[in-house]
């Protein structure tokens, strides 16, 4: 049980079985929880403050930063290297060689020696090599329009426009995040647990929040004057993310038992509330109205994409008219509110979960810092093959209804690329790969257990003895007896499922919003849209970035 | 460090081992422990009895039950490694491994069954026969931690089991897959 939260059965949770289905990950919205979020608050009660020591820059832009943050007793820093990039070399693909920009978040304040050791590593990205005081990589490149844009308004002495500005959201996107040890990073268990950085991915929200900063002080540097406060603050950071984070979720199922019990939790906390104030309703109704501002100015390219915007946005409107403050304050009021909002359709509800968060932050919070975890499934052998069997029966009905016979049920495969080491998606029948198929097929592998169980006494470790291609199925469903959302509840080889649902959920545990879907693969988003600068730190941030 | 010495994190180390028990044909949940044991508890030695063992690959384990005790027959570390855990967590009160092809792996491998199942077993015997028991339980280990030193040699025997599980990227694969070719947008 993680600290702080109440129990399973104390709370009527939304059960697993709704909350963990695809569809349903695929409409996620970011919430107070999310960890963005989570490290502003944080930053904010340590006090922490950000000195930029080190500005090389020419005057194209290209050189050299370094931004220091410091909190809890320690410094942390974003080495930012700035270079020329063809535009023909300009791609926001996993298998890029150069980038405008390429960081590292070091730990400590670096030398010149660590420097000039970081410069000749840090722009080579996946092919150069990190220490155990480099904590995150990360690379990104502009947003070419309106970077040139902004820089040629402020030239002219002109703010740069704000449509502009709320139409694309970012001077320049991330195409890559890596920490906990890859390419020689530090280990996160190394700094995990320091304050402010315990959260999951708490340096890497960090460094993507310090790269913002970066790349408003790119833009004022060759602008040659400062962006309105106002507009900078609606300038996040963008970030592509394709198939490379999809099968986290599979991966790590005790994290996501974690989030999601978290945000449920906290759901449930929120509506036993009988009765709340006057200005928490408020509150409420202010933030209903900033959301359908949202809703309104979230613009992608994607036809289909727009329209699930575009009837959301008319879903939300249609919502809001169906209650009013006077409701919210009735007894039972947020009960009766969400029971409304499931009417409108998943979407809707998703997004109606993420808003009856926003203003009890003091009943909420504390559960932030259970979402961190670094727990694995284990197996009990001495279970019986019928206990096991029962339990499959009980947790895993969703996987039994799958029919593999059926050639779509198994229609596609995940592998792993020679090329970059990355996931992939392939078609079996049509793609070669498939003997190397990457075992993300929990469903499958669930249903093949259950056949292949005797309804009988025989201790598990015996039948597994003489069956060991099933043991990692074995204990993924004895772990969902007491982790009920660490499964996603679906068949991800199934020709109809698609990733860019499992990249949604976990980008909007990120705290990322403008979802801009970009195919079924991948999607761009926007992070620290909308919240404080690196010098207001303490401000509030917003749930959704308005402007 | 050696010129042929390679400083690696354990997160690094425990991916690589995952992959590469899985292309050396490992059962997944085998590649799963060995991962936790290897890159949390090993140091060099186990990591190169581990590359040397994946080499044989996978078999059945051969085990017969005589008097309580599980015996295993011509032992292979990680083949036999994980059901003998199993047996005596589920109450097998010995198990003797029989000619035991690496035994540098015990160690790491008993001390993740500590530290993820909170089942304390000692090992005793050498070359031709060891013997796993549980113990009494003790204070929890605590991991070693920070980075770890492997042969470059070492490194490279893990990867070419890992590139076992790799498909060579075709343009077919990468439509689709991410961002366009050219994202000047």
């Amino acid at each position: 049980m993680m600290d702080g939260a109440p129990s399973f059965s104390e709370l009527a949770l939304r059960p697993p079985g709704e909350v963990m289905r695809l569809e349903r990950l695929g409409v996620m919205q970011p919430t107070r929880l999310s960890f963005l979020r989570v490290l502003m608050r944080k930053l904010s009660e340590m006090n922490a403050t950000v000195t930029r020591p080190l500005w090389e820059m020419s005057d194209k832009g290209h050189g050299r930063a370094v931004y220091t943050i410091r909190f809890a007793g320690r410094a942390y820093s974003l080495v930012a290297f700035s270079q020329a990039l063809a535009d023909e070399e300009r791609t926001d693909r996993v298998i890029a060689t150069k980038w405008d920009a390429a960081f590292v978040l070091f730990d400590g304040v670096p030398d010149d020696a660590d420097l000039a050791r970081l410069a000749h590593n840090v722009p080579l990205q996946e092919a150069g090599r990190l220490g155990p005081r480099d904590l995150v990589l990360s690379r990104a490149n502009k947003s070419v329009r309106l970077f040139e844009h902004v820089v040629q308004a402020l030239r002219a002495g002109r703010q740069p426009d704000k449509q502009m500005i709320r139409d694309t959201g970012y001077l320049m996107r991330t195409t890559a995040v890596y920490g906990n040890g890859k390419f020689g990073l530090a280990d996160r268990e190394t700094f995990a647990k320091r304050d402010g950085l315990t959260g999951p991915f708490a340096a890497e929200m960090l460094t993507v929040w310090l790269i913002r900063a970066f790349t408003h002080d790119l833009a004022e540097h060759l602008g040659g004057a400062p962006i309105d406060r106002a507009l900078k603050r609606h300038l996040g950071i963008g970030n592509a993310t394709g198939l490379g984070m999809a099968p986290f979720l599979v991966s790590h199922p005790m994290l996501v038992d974690a989030w999601f019990r978290v945000r449920e939790t906290a759901l449930a906390r929120v509506l036993a509330l009988g009765e709340i104030s006057e200005e928490e309703a408020e509150a409420l109704m202010k933030s209903a109205s900033e959301a359908g501002k949202y809703l309104s100015s979230w613009r992608v390219s994607e036809t289909d994409a727009q329209a699930e915007i575009d009837a959301l946005a008319g879903a939300w409107s249609e919502f809001r008219a169906g209650f009013t403050k006077a409701a919210l304050l009735s007894p039972g009021g947020l009960r009766r509110v969400f029971a409304k909002a499931k009417a409108h359709g998943t979407a809707l509800e998703e997004l109606a979960a993420a808003w009856l968060l926003e203003p009890f932050g003091a009943l909420i919070d504390d559960l932030a810092e259970a979402q961190a975890t670094d727990a694995t499934p284990e197996l009990d052998a001495a279970m019986t093959c019928r206990a096991l069997k029962a339990l499959i029966e009980e947790n895993c009905a969703w996987a039994l209804e799958c029919d593999f016979e059926s050639p779509e049920a198994q229609a596609q495969f995940w592998y792993v690329s020679e090329e970059k080491l990355e996931p992939r998606l392939g078609l079996r029948g049509r793609d070669a790969g498939c003997e190397r198929e990457t075992p993300l097929d929990s469903a499958r592998q669930f249903n093949a257990l259950h056949e292949a169980l005797p309804a009988a006494e025989t201790p598990l470790w015996r039948f597994l003895a003489e069956h060991p291609e099933h043991r990692a199925a074995a204990r993924r469903a004895q772990m969902l007896a007491h982790h009920p959302y660490a499964e996603v509840r679906a068949n991800l080889l199934a020709q109809e499922a698609a990733p860019i649902q499992l990249l949604r959920a976990k980008l909007s545990f990120f705290g990322a919003t403008r979802f801009d879907p970009k195919s079924r693969l991948w999607t761009r988003v926007t992070l620290a849209q909308g919240l404080p600068l690196h010098d207001e730190i303490g401000r509030e941030s917003p749930w959704l970035p308005v402007i | 460090m050696a010129p042929r010495d390679l400083s690696v994190s354990r997160a690094e180390l425990f991916a690589l081992v995952l992959r590469a028990c899985r292309g050396a044909g490992l059962p997944q949940s085998h590649g799963e422990d060995f991962a936790v044991a290897v890159s949390r508890f090993g140091d060099r030695a186990a990591i190169e009895a581990l590359a040397r063992a994946l080499v044989a690959g996978w078999r059945m384990p051969s085990l017969r039950e005589e008097g309580g005790r599980l015996w295993v027959s011509d032992a292979r570390a990680t083949c036999d490694l994980p059901v003998a855990c199993d047996a005596l967590f589920a109450g097998v009160s010995e198990v003797r491994l029989e000619a035991l092809d690496e035994p540098g792996l015990i160690a790491p491998f008993l001390a993740r069954e500590t530290q993820e199942r909170a089942l304390f077993l000692r090992a005793s015997g050498g070359p031709g026969l060891w013997v796993l028991k549980r113990r009494q339980p003790e204070r929890e280990l605590s991991p070693p931690g920070g980075r770890i030193t492997v042969a470059r040699e070492t490194f490279n025997a893990l990867q070419s089991h890992a590139a076992k599980t790799y498909v060579p990227a075709t343009q077919t694969s990468r439509q689709g897959a991410g961002a366009g070719a050219i994202d000047n947008d």
